[in-house]
């Protein structure tokens, strides 16, 4: 198999040309020859819940008659390529160890329900990792494999390394940690083990031979919880070496301007970070290095302040003020909003990126959602989900739906199928439901 | 759906069970730490003859990390009766995966300086477990740091090879397949931190006898470089020396012994190599040195008192700086220096992160080496190096200089933050020991950089300090408030004391149970702004710094106080807060939450430790000699497989794809 160069000369003249950091141009698209165009699916979470009476849209006279409210205003030019879903619970959260925002965020894409351990929640509960397979990697383990990174997993300031700031798990126990450093992300997709001449894929080859070897050397003299260690380390050798094999990009793709350095725990740099990683998912899709992406918004615990939107609190200890503090929750408002316009940027670079006679962002589905309904009560009911882009035509937009409290499990399944994968129920067997009908 | 219903009344009666007051964190190892104070007395320490002298126990309640991927119980509620002491009952040792931190040092010492950079940088970061990135169940691999070791590994090799001439063994001109024998051999026994097997020879002399063929002698050994960086010997630390088993061991106080599911366990003596990298990562975080291969290869680390001599010997090198350092650390959260922002109306716009940071690491090294404060009050002593200036004194010093020292350290940035001259001339980078007012501060609570770290933005956080002190110091956590109170702090308020906006939490009745724990504890310290500066009135009005230390298992320090200097004079002496202080370390070196299996160690090293008057240098010594650290058990193969489940990686999935 041999597989296209990115040249540093087509870097250099992507950059030039197009003006716009971190925008590619896109000339042709590698998987869109002679077939339907691919499905995509993003992932997208922030934590701590929502203000409910601004999330959700004021509903007029049916399920396509409604009016945005403060948080998602941002998202009006894209109505019709909305569906709000209320009224559906991270049910699993009833069931096994930790604590809310724990369960929350470690069931949230896994529909799954914690393993024991040594973690610790907010209230004191202690728990693991979520103990089943999250959504985007079920389809990452299904279509991912057309494309040279089964998924993309990426963070804006998430820095949580615990259960708390994981919600991509590529089985029971096994999360998928998110990149927070845009040059991080431009690496992985663009440079790290893409950007390799011939002679230089062959040494790797090599190198992993006898990397190889030492496996098979070793692991008959380990213990039985290092052989399974060993062996998923193995798996993940492997990958690189599917990688190197797959190559990238067979069109003109251009990939984009490498980001700066810069500091990936800051609130100087959060607007930023957030920007490059829509324009780098953007770019992944359009080069087909990725199929499934993953970008979550810090993580519970946090005291950031959002000083571009004005808001001047304490991240986590906002979402525990009173109704009653008009202010604080103003500045949850302008927060949720500012997301909003995260989510809308990037269906717009998704939206400009022509594919077959449309442009990818028909071929996306983009699930937001939160580990809480409502943060000062931990409430895991009317949890803000909100599916944005065409979906490739699978479900039915520019409505909002309200399903009066079931589990969310079904919203899960229905993306499955939505992506392809043809599940019936997904995660916990006790929440598990049958695909929503959102066609 | 019955399982369901069950599970939820459960969780429907343990929330009605929730009660404000009631101290329920981590409730395990709060009883943990409650039986040593027992144990101490219980524990004939009598570590040297393990091997031979072990006294069979009664069976516990216990519980055992199973296979990883079924994830970790949270082991029960431990039952201390019938635990013996001097008898091994180690838990099962986990391969250890090198932390970034690691890797960077690690690789340092295996090419002799020769190569450098930051090259884990890069890596995603390690899951903590109770702060530690060093758990050896929550640090795993990812396809993301998979990536990161090749391409590190590459730029590694990339340097070495501009210096073959000092890493062969042999002259560069006659550089040939026998020379490059003698490298893998030798380079090998350092990269994997043990002689290598022929097996483990064979595929490295291949891959070099390719590579050297197609781009000559130099690009065979690069390639051998990148392949053993690559390879799990050089990334992990497992341990499966058998060679010495533990005799007349019935490991009773293990559940793997008596659960019926995984069968008997193994209990074996760690092997000298093995031992070796155990007392290197614990005590430099990095590799051994040659006299630690030489004694793994004599057998010279087989007994506790040879392990002292060694772990003594290592504390007088200048790498030790770089163990405690990473545990300081990890302990008191030094990472959040990165991220943070702090305001006040009268001073810049604060960016002293990296100053904070450098003055409280400068301060916490002196406390645990114990050099006298070379105080000079601004009047121009040199800037203090920190210690690694290759004249290390052993660890001297102590848990009460922790506490009660006068010393704090400024760089120009600081001084003029906090109103201090220092020389002309004096370099941004320079720090400076500053002798401190023995009226208003002393030891690590009034540290001006703690004080900066444990606070909001743009006002002082006395719940958190309080959380601080009863989390980190004294291992006895407060709950958290229950989620419908509002958490927002209140405004700064400029006719309000702090105290006087706080108070509704000791008057409100749904908050005052913890609050009780915790203002008392975080309100003293309130003659310190969010900057760390000395403050004797907030808003003109003067402060009321009286507190009390409530509920606490050490009831020598239980009762009112005045001031952060009468708290820190109490916890300086308290048992509580050196059982709590041996046990993060322990946490930390042992890669593990203590189980029941550690509770006899970690009750000697204690013992040890204010046996010593809490003296840092013991405290590292007894825990490397205690059985913990020493022996290992193994759950068989065929048993763990039985209970394991079948689970992909993040690209398991690939094996069929791979050409």
């Amino acid at each position: 198999m041999s597989a296209h160069k990115l040249s540093r000369r087509k870097l250099l003249t992507a950059g030039a040309s197009a003006g716009l950091l971190g925008l590619p141009l896109f000339s042709s698209l590698k998987a869109n020859a002679g077939s339907a165009s691919p499905m995509r699916l993003i992932l997208m979470f922030d934590p701590n819940g929502t203000v409910q009476e601004q999330f959700w849209p004021t509903l007029g006279a049916s399920e396509t008659d409604f009016s945005l409210n403060q948080i998602t205003q941002p998202l009006e030019a894209f109505k019709d390529r909305l569906l709000f879903l209320k009224g559906l619970s991270i049910s699993v959260h009833e069931k096994g160890p930790g604590g809310p925002h724990q369960k929350g965020v470690g069931g949230l894409f896994t529909n799954s329900t914690l393993q024991e351990g040594t973690f610790v929640d907010g209230d004191g509960a202690m728990a693991g990792w979520a103990n089943g397979i999250s959504v985007d990697q079920e389809v990452a383990q299904n279509i991912g494999q057309q494309s040279f990174l089964p998924s993309l997993e990426l963070g804006v300031r998430s820095l949580e390394a615990d259960v708390r700031g994981r919600v991509s798990y590529a089985g029971p126990g096994n999360p998928m940690p998110p990149i927070n450093a845009p040059r991080d992300a431009y690496e992985r997709l663009f440079s790290g083990i893409s950007d390799v001449d011939d002679t230089q894929r062959a040494e790797r080859k090599s190198v992993i031979e006898a990397v190889k070897a030492q496996y098979a050397t070793l692991e008959p003299q380990l213990s039985a919880v290092d052989r399974l260690k060993l062996e998923q380390h193995l798996d993940l050798v492997r990958g690189i070496e599917r990688r190197l094999n797959i190559g990238v990009g067979t069109g003109t793709c251009e990939r984009p301007v490498e980001p700066d350095s810069m500091s990936d725990d800051s609130e100087d740099t959060m607007p930023n970070i957030a920007d490059l990683h829509g324009k780098l998912i953007a770019s992944a899709f359009a080069c087909d290095l990725t199929r499934v992406a993953s970008i979550q918004f810090q993580n519970a615990r946090n005291e950031f302040r959002y000083p571009w939107v004005g808001s001047m609190g304490i991240g986590h200890s906002l979402s525990h003020a009173s109704d009653s503090d008009t202010d604080s929750r103003a500045q949850l408002v302008s927060r949720g909003a500012w997301l909003a316009t995260q989510l809308a940027n990037l269906m717009t670079q998704l939206d400009a990126i022509p594919e077959g006679s449309g442009t990818v962002l028909d071929n996306t589905l983009i699930l937001w959602g939160n580990e809480l309904g409502i943060g000062n009560i931990h409430s895991h009911d009317n949890v803000p989900f909100l599916v944005a882009g065409g979906a490739g035509g699978h479900f039915r937009m520019g409505r909002f739906l309200d399903f009066g409290g079931k589990s969310h499990s079904g919203l899960l399944v229905a993306v499955l199928n939505a992506m392809g994968v043809p599940a019936t129920s997904f995660g916990d067997p006790d929440y598990a439901d049958p695909a929503l009908d959102l066609g | 759906m019955g399982l369901a219903r069950r599970e939820r009344e459960n969780t429907r009666q343990l929330r009605s069970a929730w009660r404000c007051g009631v101290l329920r964190l981590v409730a395990r190892n709060t009883s943990l730490l409650t039986a040593l104070a027992s144990l101490l007395t219980a524990c004939a320490a009598d570590q040297g003859s393990s091997e031979v002298n072990n006294q069979a126990g009664s069976p516990m309640a216990s519980s055992v990390a199973p296979p990883i991927s079924t994830g970790v119980p949270n082991p029960v509620e431990p039952n201390f009766e019938g635990l013996a002491c001097g008898a091994e009952n180690p838990v099962p040792a986990q391969g250890r995966l090198l932390t970034r931190v690691q890797y960077d040092l690690t690789v340092r010492d295996l090419f002799g300086g020769l190569v450098t950079g930051d090259f884990a940088a890069r890596f995603p970061e390690e899951n903590q477990v109770l702060g530690f990135s060093t758990n050896a169940e929550f640090h795993r691999a990812t396809s993301w740091l998979s990536e990161g070791h090749m391409t590190a590994a590459e730029a590694i090799a990339g340097q070495a090879i501009t210096h073959l001439d000092q890493l062969l063994p042999c002259s560069t001109s006659a550089a040939d397949s026998t020379c490059a024998g003698g490298f893998i051999s030798d380079f090998g026994a350092k990269a994997f931190r043990r002689p290598l097997t022929p097996d483990e020879v064979a595929p490295f002399t291949t891959l070099y006898d390719a590579a050297s063929a197609a781009g000559g002698f130099s690009s065979g050994i690069k390639l051998v470089i990148e392949a053993m960086l690559q390879s799990p010997q050089f990334l992990y630390r497992f341990d499966f020396d058998r060679s010495v088993p533990v005799t007349n061991s019935v490991p009773v106080n293990n559940s793997a012994a008596t659960d019926p599911n995984l069968g008997s366990v193994s209990s074996y003596r760690v092997g000298g190599y093995e031992m070796a990298s155990r007392l290197s990562y614990f005590l430099w975080n990095s590799m051994p040195d040659a006299e630690l291969f030489d004694a793994a290869a004599q057998g010279n680390l087989a007994s506790a008192d040879r392990v002292r001599a060694q772990a003594k010997r290592m504390l007088s090198d200048p790498k030790a700086n770089d163990g405690v350092l990473d545990f300081f650390r990890e302990w008191l959260a030094l990472r959040n220096f990165g991220s943070l922002v702090r305001e006040y109306p009268d001073a810049q716009p604060a960016a002293f992160s990296q100053d904070w940071r450098g003055s409280l690491e400068l301060f916490l090294q002196e406390m645990f080496w114990g050099r006298l404060p070379k105080t000079a009050d601004a009047s121009g002593s040199p800037p203090s190096s920190a210690p690694s200036d290759g004249s290390q004194p052993l660890a001297n010093g102590t848990l009460s200089d922790l506490f009660q020292s006068h010393v704090a350290y400024v760089n120009p940035a600081l001084a003029g933050l906090y109103g201090v001259s220092l020389p002309a001339g004096a370099a941004a980078q320079d720090f400076f020991p500053l002798a401190l007012d023995v009226d208003k501060r002393a030891g690590l609570l009034t540290q001006p950089a703690l004080m900066a770290l444990i606070a909001h933005p743009d006002q002082t956080a006395p719940i958190q300090r309080g959380v601080f002190v009863r989390d980190q110091l004294l291992c006895q956590p407060a709950p958290p408030p229950p989620p419908t109170v509002n958490a927002v702090p209140p405004k700064p308020d400029p006719s309000l004391t702090t105290r006087q906006r706080f108070t509704q939490h000791s008057e409100d009745g749904t908050c005052s149970g913890c609050h009780a724990l915790l203002d008392p504890l975080g309100l003293p310290f309130e003659d310190f702004d969010q900057l760390g500066r000395y403050r004797d009135q907030e808003n003109g009005q003067e402060l009321d710094l009286s507190g009390a230390l409530n509920g606490v298992r050490d009831t020598t320090i239980e009762g009112d106080f005045d001031g952060p200097l009468e708290l820190g004079a109490r916890l300086a002496g308290s048992s509580q807060v050196q059982e709590c202080i041996v046990t993060q370390w322990y946490r930390y070196g042992a890669g593990r939450v203590e189980q029941n299996e550690d509770l006899c160690s970690l009750a000697q090293v204690i013992a040890n430790f204010k046996n010593s008057g809490g003296n840092f240098g013991e405290l590292l010594v007894s825990l490397v000699a205690s059985d913990a650290f020493r022996y290992r058990s193994e759950v068989p193969v065929a048993a763990a497989e039985m209970a394991a489940s079948d689970t992909p990686s993040g690209d398991a999935q690939t094996s069929e794809v791979t050409q």
